[in-house]
């Protein structure tokens, strides 16, 4: 989101379903970057989510949308697979990318032809690890590294903690 | 801290999920002394316990001022194990859900006295909010801290939720107490009630077949556990389940034996609103399946009785006519 925010003509919201509950203010933040108005908070998720979409959708300038958790989603992922993603076919100015545990499947979907393949995101190797360690330790081993990644079972909130900038 | 020596602080951990969470403390505050490390480790601890913490949850956590809750907060930020979460406020945070679920899973069974005064805390902090997440806050921890009253709690908050709140609302009740009885942190009646209500959330959202045999299975433990409201519930639910699945004649069997236990239980307690909506809403589902059997008069009965039911309660409490 942050790369995107700092191309100009690009509006870009980034929603986390972590929530569930009580989403007004993710609501809130979500249309922050927008540029449209905060629905109501009397409406229901999907109710907010369609007439931010709605409103989207009347100014149709390149924007992009970022979904996290989903997983978390709920009901709400009904909207997601046959609304905002149908929709997508049209709206050329519109980008969608949902993150999370679990994500829509797109096989025999109607959008099917509009999304791209889902990424599946891997665990960093020692290497990786390595590389990124040095930035921030010039003399790191990678002996050093590959004990360290045994030691935590791969967690990278860990390794990122022990290898980045404040370990 | 040496990088020798903090990997020295992960071989401790000895891959034990909980430790290696703990861990992270040392690797982010290296320079930090042993004391005040091993208190923002406690601080880690605490903040597991709820889904989300600031600054006064922890405060009320650890039973600290509120500076010190900041403190300490502003040093959990610092953790690549907590992220920011703005649904619950700017300054909110979370405790990854992997580290947060180990964490807990750690205290309940090594510490499980201050694992109960923690959760006994959290609860009493969110007592008086009523917004949906924190309801939702108060009983998962209700639950932790005095599970048979919680129990009862749980009854209740699911019946005043019961076609008040938001459908995301219940739905995000069930995912809380599923996180529970996946854990096996539940036991007895309050693991009853949290499955009673994951399987109406199931049924609310037309999934009635995911619940299945477990219907039986619930009305089993009610038996066992002796408790009746739960019986006429899990009785309810598995005339659900069979008329879902066509089977009409069992499903009214079923929904006979709800109405039974749930017409007892309000003669026993007529001053108890709870138990006549509960006996409402079973002649309703009693009404539906007569009805689709093409017993008209007797679904004309039970449809009165209910409504008859409502209106009074009606006239007692306005809200309870919903």
């Amino acid at each position: 989101m942050k790369i995107v925010l700092a191309i100009p003509d690009i509006a870009c919201g980034r929603f986390d379903f972590k929530g569930t509950t009580d989403m007004a203010r993710e609501v809130r933040a979500f249309v922050q970057e927008l540029g449209v108005s905060v629905p109501a908070t009397s409406l229901r998720l999907h109710e907010g989510l369609d007439q931010i979409v709605a409103a989207l959708r009347q100014r149709a300038r390149p924007t992009l949308l970022i979904f996290d958790t989903y997983e978390m989603a709920g009901e709400t992922q009904e909207w997601v697979e046959k609304s905002l993603l149908q929709g997508l076919i049209r709206a050329t100015w519109l980008r969608v990318v949902i993150a999370g545990q679990r994500v829509p499947e797109a096989s025999g979907a109607v959008w099917a032809t509009v999304a791209r393949p889902s990424v599946q995101l891997e665990l960093p190797q020692p290497a990786d690890w390595y590389d990124y360690g040095r930035l921030h330790r010039p003399d790191l081993k990678l002996e050093q590294v590959e004990t360290a990644c045994d030691l935590a079972r791969g967690k990278a909130s860990l390794l990122a903690q022990l290898l980045g900038p404040g370990g | 801290m040496e990088f020798v020596e903090q990997l020295r602080a992960l071989q401790a951990a000895e891959g034990d999920p909980a430790k290696l969470a703990l861990a992270a403390v040392d690797l982010a505050y290296p320079a930090l002394p042993d004391g005040e490390r091993s208190a923002l480790r406690e601080a880690l601890a605490a903040a597991a316990i709820p889904h989300w913490c600031d600054a006064a949850i922890l405060a009320a956590l650890l039973g600290i001022t509120a500076e010190e809750g900041h403190l300490l907060r502003a040093r959990l930020s610092r953790l690549a194990v907590v992220e920011p979460f703005p649904a619950r406020g700017e300054t909110a945070g979370n405790v990854h859900e992997t580290a947060r679920l180990a964490l807990r899973k750690s205290l309940a069974a090594d510490r499980s006295d201050w694992f109960r005064t923690l959760s006994g805390r959290a609860a009493e902090h969110f007592r008086n909010d009523g917004t949906a997440a924190a309801r939702i806050e108060w009983i998962y921890h209700r639950l932790c801290a005095a599970p048979d009253e919680a129990a009862t709690e749980l009854e209740q908050l699911d019946r005043d939720w019961s076609g008040t709140v938001h459908p995301e609302d219940r739905q995000a009740l069930a995912v809380a107490l599923r996180e529970l009885t996946s854990s096996g942190l539940l036991r007895a009646r309050a693991l009853l009630w949290a499955s009673l209500c994951i399987a109406w959330a199931c049924v609310n959202r037309v999934e009635t077949a995911q619940v299945g045999a477990g219907a039986r299975c619930l009305r089993q433990l009610a038996r066992d556990l002796g408790d009746a409201p739960a019986e006429a519930q899990a009785e309810c639910l598995l005339g659900d389940v069979l008329q879902a699945q066509g089977k009409l004649d069992e499903a009214q069997a079923a929904y006979t034996n709800s109405l039974a236990i749930s017409r007892r239980l309000a003669e026993q307690d007529p001053s108890n609103t709870g138990r006549h909506q509960d006996l409402a809403a079973t002649l309703e589902r009693l009404a539906e399946v007569l009805q689709a059997q093409g017993k008209l008069g007797e679904a004309q009965e039970a449809a009165s009785e209910s409504l008859a039911i409502r209106r009074r309660l009606g006239g007692q409490d306005p809200t309870s006519a919903a």
